[in-house]
């Protein structure tokens, strides 16, 4: 059986007084390009930091790609790229030779013409990076980050200061590098981007795991929401029930699961309720992460 | 091991610091060494003068050690690099790639040993230059003298980067490491002072490796013989690399 691509188990991180990851036990599947989701300070940052041995834990372990990264980091790390923190470059160099101490820190191996050319950096690869804007930066890390041609990409806030141009491209890029049977994880708190962006979802909250699965899974039915006046909710219940729609009351709303509104208003209109309102709802990633981690406070 | 101190490398040469450090380091000892021989030949044969004006030997000694005495070179060149990388991030990152601590401090310890030992040997080439035109009288330093004040020089600098690497490990910030580190320096010399302690004095020790030779004459200090200097270098390094390697393999990056 093919390990995770990442797998932690009872993960606890302390700083100080501030208890950041509390037993968090979470996998990243392989091959998957995978949202990571959380509220700022959910303990995002701390587990990939943890992952890639930057960062102890109080108790728990860690694997990456089925390696024990508690005492046998060094095998593995060769096949992970990262980008964690924000990009963390060296200002005084050009871009190209903070490619190339990437290049010889890792051993030699890798391509950095064509990495310059997969980042849109070739033509400013020799001025310094001080001079280089936010989204440059970026990019230039995120190419760091895939100079060995990693199995697995942990990258933390990539679309930050990407503009919409750049992040269509970075989302073209990791899905293409999915595609090629690369794992990608992604933490972000733009849920607009993970949702455009991840095939798999993987919300914490406060150090804890509150909700991992398929986009599909966790978004879940779409649903209609009908109105109706109080007094005939009981009826449209009935009518909604017989028609083999489910529904159920909140507040003054009545929420059938359907995408069908004409069936759940035909249903109603036979029972002799008349809605004032029918609006389907979409739900988004949005959504469910607010109830679940708002559910989680 | 290779690939990260080619790393290194590119780091440091890339920057314009390691130029800036030589200039600086060569205008200070050279005017220093000028401005001691031209006033030790105005005085000569007037009651101002302390000691008689040295021989050349002696003039040679002496520009070494004011060379040799520019330990702020290492510490300012080690703080700002390595001290830097904790401030800003590339630490962590550089672990990413490669993730046995110990490996990358091995790494920055040799190249950043290298680079100032080379800016303190052209420190005292110039030196040396302006003695050989200066100085009184005749003679020169064999082949073999000058291997040894080279493996001298890199004993002192050794020494220096060793405690510069564990102010940068400690204080994770370039501003702090630079300042308490030259403040450890400053307060070491003073230190050096006291009987109690004269005898681990890094800077005496400093003094002591190039043989005991004092131009001024106004500072009685105890200057240790050669091996017992040596050993003194050799006690401090292997006590700050010790410190420096734990602190970083045990702290989070």
């Amino acid at each position: 059986m093919t390990s995770p691509a990442a797998q932690m188990i009872g993960l606890r991180k302390i700083f100080k007084k501030t208890l950041a990851l509390d037993g968090l036990s979470l996998t990243f599947p392989r091959g998957r390009l995978i949202g990571f989701l959380g509220p700022n300070g959910a303990g995002k940052t701390t587990t990939f930091r943890i992952l890639l041995g930057l960062a102890r834990p109080n108790a728990g372990t860690a694997s990456l790609l089925g390696v024990d990264t508690s005492n046998n980091l060094q095998s593995v790390i060769g096949r992970v790229g990262a980008m964690v923190e924000g990009p963390a470059l060296y200002d005084t160099l050009s871009g190209r030779d903070n490619l190339v101490v990437a290049q010889r820190s890792r051993g030699d191996g890798g391509d950095i013409v064509g990495t310059l050319d997969l980042i849109g950096l070739a033509e400013r690869a020799d001025d310094k990076v001080s001079g280089y804007s936010k989204g440059m930066k970026q990019r230039l890390a995120l190419g760091m980050a895939l100079l060995n041609d990693p199995e697995l990409l942990l990258l933390d806030e990539p679309m930050d200061g990407l503009d919409p141009a750049g992040q269509k491209t970075l989302r073209e890029l990791l899905r293409r590098l999915v595609d090629d049977g690369k794992t990608v994880v992604v933490s972000s708190h733009v849920l607009a981007d993970i949702q455009a962006l991840a095939d798999y979802v993987v919300i914490i909250n406060r150090g804890r795991l509150v909700a991992e699965g398929s986009v599909a899974e966790l978004i879940g039915t779409d649903k209609t929401r009908i109105g109706v006046d109080s007094s005939e909710s009981d009826e449209a219940l009935t009518a909604l029930a017989q028609a083999g729609i489910t529904a159920s009351t909140r507040g003054e709303r009545i929420y059938a699961e359907t995408l069908d509104a004409r069936a759940a208003g035909r249903a109603l209109a036979d029972a002799g309720v008349y809605p004032f309102e029918l609006i389907v709802e979409k739900r988004g990633l949005e959504q469910v992460f607010l109830e679940l981690t708002e559910a989680d406070r | 091991m290779t690939g990260l101190i080619r790393a290194e490398w590119t780091k440091v040469t890339r920057r314009k610091l390691a130029w800036i450090l030589a200039l600086v380091s060569v205008a200070l000892s050279g005017i220093g060494t000028a401005f001691t021989l031209i006033l030790a030949d105005i005085l000569e044969g007037t009651d101002e003068l302390v000691l008689p004006p040295p021989t050349k030997p002696e003039a040679y000694v002496s520009a070494l050690q004011s060379a040799a005495g520019n330990t702020w070179v290492p510490i300012i060149l080690v703080t700002i690099i390595v001290a830097g990388e904790y401030a800003k991030g590339t630490w962590p990152v550089s672990l990413t790639w490669d993730s046995r601590r110990t490996r990358h401090l091995g790494a920055k310890f040799i190249v950043l040993t290298a680079v100032s030992a080379a800016i303190i040997l052209i420190t005292a080439v110039v030196t040396l230059a302006i003695t050989v035109v200066l100085a009184e009288g005749s003679g020169f330093l064999t082949f073999g003298e000058i291997s040894v004040i080279i493996g001298k020089v890199l004993l002192v600098q050794v020494a220096w980067v060793g405690i510069a690497l564990l102010g940068s490990v400690l204080f994770r910030s370039a501003a702090l490491a630079v300042g308490l580190t030259l403040g450890f320096s400053f307060a070491e010399q003073i230190l050096g002072l006291l009987p109690i302690y004269r005898r681990i004095s890094l800077s005496n020790a400093v003094t002591g490796i190039f043989g005991q030779f004092d131009l001024t004459g106004i500072v009685p200090i105890y200057v240790p013989d050669p091996p017992a200097a040596a050993a003194v270098l050799a006690g401090w390094t292997t006590l700050a690399l010790t410190v420096a390697v734990l602190i970083a393999v045990r702290r989070d990056a």
